[in-house]
Order: structure tokens, then C-alpha cells, then sequence
């Protein structure tokens, strides 16, 4: 074990920036009580406490163990990592401050913003906050899988707006739900081919980009660079440089703006005669959209020039470029790629309100038009449609999980069959019940899956890398058990889920506590692992 | 880019370096200071410790023992403002292979405000590499011309050349690099060049380093070490020698009636102690740096010692 490391890890975490975490934490406290007298004033906010308490440890629990393994990860595979990248970047505060002041940032102004909007009484409140929550989390744990491979990021667009519009359907839809799902569907099939549309222009564009001497490289080379000399200091030509190169600018900016368009799209279609529904649509895109640009903040803060090894290549380590200065570049273009999130949203909300009165005749021309098809199977497929997309994204999302964790490739197989095995599964089963109601339990199964998932692949985690460093030998003592207990944890929230399920609200609570622990967990178990291995440096 | 008390700095100052990586002592007690305007050739087995002494000097080891000063400054702590002076080639150039070389370029040129464009133009014609073509697709000894080219173009202070020859035809090694060299010399910058061809060092480099299992053999001017290396074969067997008036003697082989030994010191004063002690010179040779390196690395006697 390299103690020296870890003692300097330890020092820059705990010790370094101990004032400013003291300061968040009293920040904290001082918001929660404010919140508690705000609630005489403001009886809607009460439930909100609790949340935003739950909300903020676990986003600080979430955003530290992010930047713990990205630095782990730097610093794990690679035995000659340069000396001078060794330290910590002195933006461990701002990796970790910036995101945790933005969403406290909207979540007051979600919530005025809502009350403002929708004096409906607490217990809708309360249940439209969660929902929301949960699927800026979902975006966030699915933005984390698929660090460490720039494609599936791309690829794992479709996968959010799944979450996000079964999530709408579920469980916002007042009205019956016979209803409600063609319209449902169908907007959502023109969703899908908007999304993977804006993804397919985008990993064109950075084709182009790179590969053709054509008009179109000269066109996206200039909007790229038109965008990154806009978010990042003039003067800082390597910088830029260097992190437009990483961030795959295209890769997340044409995807923010297709997931955008096509969520007011869906919003237009189904809820153009209910203000309110749009409102509240609307809402949700904009919780979207700046969790994706924050995990795509942190896709750029985490990835340092490497190749497909995840080993150092010298060509970056040889260039005049400190680990401090390239982290708070690409963490400032984080920060401001919310504001930039936040303005295309700001745009987009605009115009769907200005179109919303027009929208009435679309959706009765969709509706008529599938009458006309007649094909009462069509939601069916739709319905598989979206799963099979999912699928798709949900293995990408893993292999690339995998890779960045081990970079093993064997890991991905293992990996892949468990997808496949399940998802048939569930699809199987699901595909027997009533299409009317199927789709709640496929919800259920598919957060099964999201608990398990991390579950298994902590233990493949732990029994590689524990066989891999034989040296290590209390982890390899403690394999076993710890394994069983992952294990046996993972199985049992699976059947508290499925057969004791006491309400949706319990079910969402637990799905985001297993899923931010075991995303937590999973860097901490890697870590001494990680450090172990990288003995010849500093 | 440089300040003026860090120019009047040495290049390199190295400080008692010692490194082990696990077991194995890469470096020990490595010591040496290299003046502006030098070529610096460093030779050594495989192993011997160059590439592990160049990445010191890149700031991508931090020493474990002693110190290393690039212009006055520690490569570890201060990395932007020395690896913006240094130009760095790797034996095996590792560049993002995606990109092409004129991307590359444009890419690299972004890290240094010295870099001169119209000379890496230059530099990418006279190599015959297409700028078009991606990194990928280069073949390795035109990766090796890139990424000579990626080292020069910003006219660094100090060019490190770790064992630039392996991936290089002979045509770019004899004449293109040989003349790089030169010109950065000329300019007064300064040449850090490894590698395991002794004829490359010999006709390029103004100043040798020998290396072997991390320790310093020999660290001379070349004309020093040329014309200071001898090789004599006697009518004595070296028992019958008095070695305590001779200058060090490197290795010596005696067949019972005959002599040859390697000695480093000047040729007359040899030559009249030889005389003195009533030996016969039968044949004299004058050591190429091959036979130098020979005789160092096998080196019987104890004369390791530093000749600065």
C-alpha cells in the first residue's frame, strides 16, 4: 500500500478544505432551520425539509464519492503517473461546492417557483417534488455509468427520457389512464426519434469534425470552438483547448438540446389544454436538463487525457499543465454549462408557451391518425420499442461502468449476459399482463434492476480487484463476506420491492438511497485498491 | 516566458538522485549539473537508469532522494513553468491517435505561446508526413518524426531526446536529426539525447553520460572522454605493474606474457610511466566510444569515480 498516498489523499479531503466543508455544513443547518421557521409562514414547505435534508447529504455523498473516484481513477491505472498530477486539485471544494450550491440554488427556486404556480395542497406537492427528485437522480446515476466512454453518453440520452416519461405516466396522470396512453405513446415514439435524431447529429458532427476536410467540419469546428471560447477564459489556450477536446462539446450540448425539444414536444402533445401540466413539464426538463449538465461537468472533471488503457499517456503528461489549473477549467465549464442549460431552457419554454394554443390540433391529428391505423397492437410495440432502447442504452451504460472501473473487458461480458438475462425476463413477464397494466410493474422490475445492478457489480468489483491484488490480503480475507452481504442486501431490497411494496413514495425513497449508497460504496471499495497498485510514484 | 533569474540558471542540476523501484536501485546517488548550449549524450545498457533520469527531469517522478533543478526550479512543483521550456520526445511516441497531424499540431501549439507554426510546417515538410493523415494511421517512424517535430517546433530551452533513434530510419537519424540538434545548439538552447547507438552519441553530443545499473561511470566532454581513453598492450602482466603511479586503469587482460589495458589519463604521462617501470608499449589504439563503453561496463578495477 502506498501510505504516503493515501495519507496525502487523506489530508487534501479531510484536512484542506475542512473550513469550507465546516461552512457548507453550517450553511446547511442554517438552511434547514430556516426552512423549519419558514414553515409557520409557509405550512407547503413542511415536507420540504425533509427532503431537501435527505437531498443534500445524499447529493454530498454522492458528488465527494464522484470525485473520489475520479481521482482514483486517475490514479489507479496508471504506475507512472506524472509526479506532478499527483496532488489533488485544489477544486476538490468547487468540485464538490459548485453542484451542491446549484441545487440548492433551484431547489429554492423550485419550490417558490412552485408553490407560486400550483397552490395545489401539500401532499401533491410533496409528491411531485419526489418525482421530480428521482428523476434528477435517475439522470444522475445513469450520467455516471456511462462515464469514461463519450458514445454511450450519447446513447444514454434515450434511457432518461424513458425513466422521466414512465415516471410522468405513472404517476403524475390524473386523468384515466386509458386515456391518457396513446397520446402518451405516441409522443413518446416522436420523443425517441427527435432524441436518438439530435444523438446521431451530434456523433456526426464530431466525425466530421475530426475525419472530413469538408464545409461541415469548418462549420462544427467553428460553433465548437464559438461555444468553448465562450465558456472558458480567452486567455487560456491550452486549457481550452484541452478541455474542448475532452468534453466532446457535441456530445452533450445537441443531446441537451434534443432531450429539451423533444420533452416540450411531448409536453405540447399531451398537456397543451392544461397550463398547469405544461408548467409542470416544463419543470421537469428544466430539473433535467441542469442534472445533465452537471454530470456532464463532472464528465469533463474526471477525465484526464488518457487512452484506452485508462494509462497515462505522455503526451499530456510532458505539456505545461497542472492538474489544479485543468481541474477548475473544466469545472468552470461545468458551472457554466448549467447557466448555458438553463438559458436553452429558458428559450424553449418560452417558445412552447407562446406555441402551446396552436398544439391542440397536432394532438388531435396524432390521435386521428392512429385511429385511422386501427392497429390496437401499436402500443404494444411501442411499448417494446422503448424497452429495447432501453436495453440497448442500460448496456452501454454498464460496459462503460465497467471499463472505467477495471477497464476489463471481460467484466463488460458478464455484465452484458446479466442485462440481457434480466431485461428478457422482465420483458417476458411483463409482456403477459394487461397492456394497461404492465407498465407500472415493468417501472418496479426496471428499478429491481437498478438496485441489483450495482449490487452485482460491486461484487465483481471486489472479486477481481481483490484476485487481481493478491497482496492485499484483508480485502481478499474479507471477499467473501462482504460479497454475501452485498448480496444478500441486493436481494432483499429486490423483494422488499417487489412483493411488499407499501406505496410509490417508499419505493422511489429507497430506490435513491440504495443506488446513491452503493454509488457511494463502490469508489471507497476501489480506492486503497487503487492506490496499492500505484506504488512507483511520488 | 522565462524570468531573468531562472535564465541565468543551469539547464539541469542534479543533486545526489537516488530512486529504487521496489528492490532495484534505478538511480543512486546520481549527481550532475549540464550548461546552456551543450549537447548531452547519455548512454547505458538496458536498465542502466536513462529513461528513468529524463523522467525526473520531466517532473513525472518526484525523487525519492535528493534533488533535481530544471533553470532553477523543482519539475515537480513548479510543472507549468518547466515544461514549458522543455521539448520531449519519448521513445515510443504516445499521441492521441485520433486526431491528424496537422490537428495535432494546431492542438499542441495551444500549451506553448512560443510555438512556431510556420517552423513546425517546416519541420512536418521536410519529414514527407502527410498533415492530413491521422495519428493512427502513421506508421512508427512517422510517429517518431511528429513527435520530434511536437517537441521542437515551440524552440524549447532544453530538448530531451530519450532514445529518439529506435524509431527513426537511418536517412532522418544521420542527417535530419543530427542537423535539429545542431541548430538548437546553435541557438544556444540545450540537448538532453539517450540512446543505446554510440556512434550517434559520439558524432552529436559535446558531453557524455554513462550509465550503468544506476550509477554514474563516467561524465566527461566527449573530446575528453576520446582522446583521454587509451588502449595499451604491454610486455608485463598486469601483476607485474605498479598501478599506483598510472592514472585509473578501466580493465586490463593479461595472457601471461602480454597485457592489454584501459586507462584514462593523458597518453604521454602514460606512455613515460609505462617507460619507467620498464614496460614495453607493443601496441597502442585510441578507444572509440564503443570500446570505452565496453571497458566501462565491464570495468574491473575501482576507478567508478565521477570525472567532472
Amino acid at each position: 500500500m502506498n501510505t504516503r498516498m493515501i495519507r496525502s489523499l487523506l489530508w487534501e479531503i479531510v484536512f484542506r478544505d475542512k473550513l469550507r466543508f465546516l461552512l457548507l455544513l453550517a450553511g446547511s443547518l442554517l438552511a434547514v432551520t430556516v426552512f423549519n421557521v419558514g414553515v409557520d409562514y409557509f405550512p407547503n414547505l413542511s415536507e420540504f425539509t425533509h427532503f431537501l435534508i435527505g437531498f443534500y447529504f445524499l447529493s454530498g455523498l454522492y458528488f465527494v464519492s464522484a470525485f473520489s473516484y475520479a481521482q482514483f481513477n486517475q490514479q489507479t491505472f496508471e504506475s507512472e503517473f506524472p509526479a506532478h498530477l499527483h496532488r489533488l486539485p485544489l477544486s476538490t471544494r468547487m468540485l464538490v461546492a459548485l453542484p451542491l450550491i446549484s441545487g440548492w440554488l433551484f431547489l429554492f427556486g423550485y419550490s417558490e417557483l412552485w408553490l407560486a404556480i400550483l397552490p395545489t395542497d401539500e401532499a401533491t406537492v410533496t409528491n411531485h417534488f419526489s418525482l421530480l427528485l428521482v428523476c434528477g437522480i435517475a439522470v444522475s446515476w445513469f450520467q455516471s455509468l456511462s462515464w469514461g466512454l463519450n458514445r454511450s453518453f450519447l446513447v444514454s440520452g434515450p434511457i432518461l427520457v424513458t425513466v422521466i416519461t414512465l415516471t410522468v405516466v405513472c404517476f403524475t396522470n390524473t386523468k384515466p389512464f386509458s386515456d391518457t396512453l396513446i397520446p402518451y405513446s405516441v409522443a413518446y415514439s416522436g420523443l425517441i426519434v427527435i432524441l436518438i435524431i439530435g444523438c446521431g447529429v451530434s456523433y456526426l458532427a464530431v466525425k466530421q469534425a475530426r475525419q472530413g476536410s469538408s464545409l461541415s467540419k469548418k462549420l462544427s469546428f467553428s460553433l465548437s470552438r464559438f461555444f468553448v471560447r465562450t465558456l472558458t477564459q480567452p486567455h487560456q489556450d491550452g486549457l481550452t483547448a484541452q478541455v474542448w477536446y475532452e468534453s466532446r462539446l457535441f456530445g452533450w450540448m445537441l443531446p441537451a438540446f434534443a432531450t429539451a425539444a423533444s420533452i416540450v414536444m411531448l409536453v405540447l402533445l399531451i398537456n397543451a389544454t392544461d397550463p398547469q401540466n405544461i408548467l409542470q413539464a416544463i419543470i421537469m426538463l428544466c430539473f433535467s436538463l441542469i442534472y445533465l449538465s452537471g454530470i456532464a461537468g463532472f464528465n469533463f472533471a474526471r477525465s484526464h487525457p488518457t487512452n484506452g488503457d485508462f494509462s497515462m499517456m505522455s503526451f499530456w503528461a510532458t505539456r505545461p499543465l497542472s492538474s489544479v489549473k485543468l481541474a477548475n477549467a473544466k469545472l468552470l465549464m461545468a458551472f457554466k454549462s448549467i447557466v448555458y442549460s438553463l438559458s436553452i431552457f429558458i428559450g424553449l419554454m418560452i417558445l412552447s408557451l407562446l406555441a402551446a394554443s396552436e398544439t391542440s390540433a397536432v394532438n388531435q391529428l396524432w390521435q386521428s391518425t392512429i385511429n385511422t391505423i386501427g392497429w390496437t397492437d401499436a402500443i404494444s410495440v411501442i411499448a417494446l420499442a422503448i424497452i429495447l432502447v432501453s436495453l440497448l442504452a442500460w448496456i452501454t451504460c454498464s460496459l462503460a461502468m465497467s471499463v472505467s472501473l477495471l477497464g476489463n473487458k471481460k467484466i463488460n461480458r458478464i455484465i452484458t449476459m446479466m442485462f440481457v438475462v434480466v431485461m428478457i425476463g422482465v420483458f417476458g413477464i411483463s409482456i403477459q399482463w394487461n397492456v394497461t397494466t404492465w407498465l407500472k410493474p415493468l417501472i418496479l422490475q426496471f428499478g429491481t434492476v437498478l438496485i441489483i445492478v450495482p449490487g452485482i457489480s460491486a461484487m465483481i468489483v471486489l472479486a477481481v480487484l481483490s484476485d487481481h491484488f493478491k497482496s492485499l490480503a484483508p480485502l481478499s480475507v474479507l471477499k467473501k463476506p462482504v460479497l454475501s452481504i452485498i448480496f444478500l442486501l441486493s436481494g432483499l431490497i429486490t423483494f422488499i420491492l417487489v412483493l411488499n411494496l407499501p406505496t410509490a413514495m417508499t419505493y422511489l425513497l429507497l430506490l435513491i438511497a440504495a443506488t446513491l449508497t452503493l454509488l457511494a460504496a463502490l469508489p471507497l471499495l476501489a480506492a486503497p485498491i487503487a492506490l496499492a497498485k500505484n506504488r512507483h510514484v511520488a | 516566458m522565462t524570468s531573468s533569474n531562472s535564465t541565468t540558471q543551469l539547464p539541469v542540476s542534479i543533486e545526489s538522485l537516488s530512486r529504487q523501484f521496489g528492490n532495484k536501485n534505478a538511480l543512486n546517488n546520481v549527481s550532475l549539473n549540464i550548461q546552456a548550449g551543450q549537447v548531452f549524450g547519455i548512454v547505458g545498457e538496458n536498465g542502466a537508469g536513462k529513461t528513468t533520469l529524463i523522467k525526473h527531469l520531466l517532473g513525472l517522478y518526484k525523487a525519492q532522494q535528493g534533488s533535481v533543478k530544471i533553470f532553477g526550479l523543482d519539475p515537480v512543483e513548479s510543472p507549468e513553468q518547466v515544461l514549458s521550456r522543455i521539448g520531449y520526445l519519448s521513445e515510443e511516441p504516445d499521441m492521441p491517435a485520433w486526431m491528424t497531424v496537422s490537428e495535432l499540431l494546431n492542438y499542441t501549439a495551444s500549451f506553448y505561446p512560443s510555438w512556431d507554426m510556420t517552423y513546425a510546417n517546416e519541420l512536418i515538410d521536410m519529414f514527407e508526413v502527410s498533415p492530413n493523415k491521422k495519428v493512427k494511421d502513421l506508421s512508427k517512424g512517422q510517429k517518431a518524426r511528429v513527435g520530434l517535430c511536437l517537441a521542437q517546433a515551440h524552440r524549447p530551452d532544453l530538448l530531451l531526446l530519450d532514445e529518439p533513434s529506435s524509431g527513426l530510419d537511418p536517412n532522418v537519424r544521420n542527417d535530419i536529426l543530427a542537423a535539429i540538434i545542431r541548430t538548437v545548439v546553435d541557438e544556444g538552447r540545450t540537448v538532453i539525447f539517450s540512446s543505446h547507438l554510440l556512434e550517434e552519441v559520439e558524432r552529436v553530443s559535446d558531453h557524455l553520460l554513462m550509465l550503468s545499473h544506476g550509477h554514474v561511470l563516467l561524465s566527461d566532454s566527449m573530446d575528453n572522454v576520446l582522446t583521454q581513453h587509451h588502449r595499451f598492450v604491454i610486455n608485463k602482466t598486469f601483476n607485474e605493474l605498479t598501478t599506483q603511479n598510472l592514472p585509473p586503469i578501466i580493465r586490463s587482460d593479461s595472457n601471461g606474457k602480454e597485457c592489454v589495458i584501459d586507462v584514462f589519463g593523458d597518453k604521454q604521462a602514460i606512455e613515460a610511466e609505462l617507460a619507467a617501470q620498464g614496460s614495453k608499449v607493443l601496441s597502442y589504439k585510441s578507444m572509440t566510444l564503443n570500446d570505452i563503453f565496453v571497458a566501462r561496463s565491464k570495468q574491473q578495477h575501482p576507478t567508478a569515480e565521477t570525472m567532472q
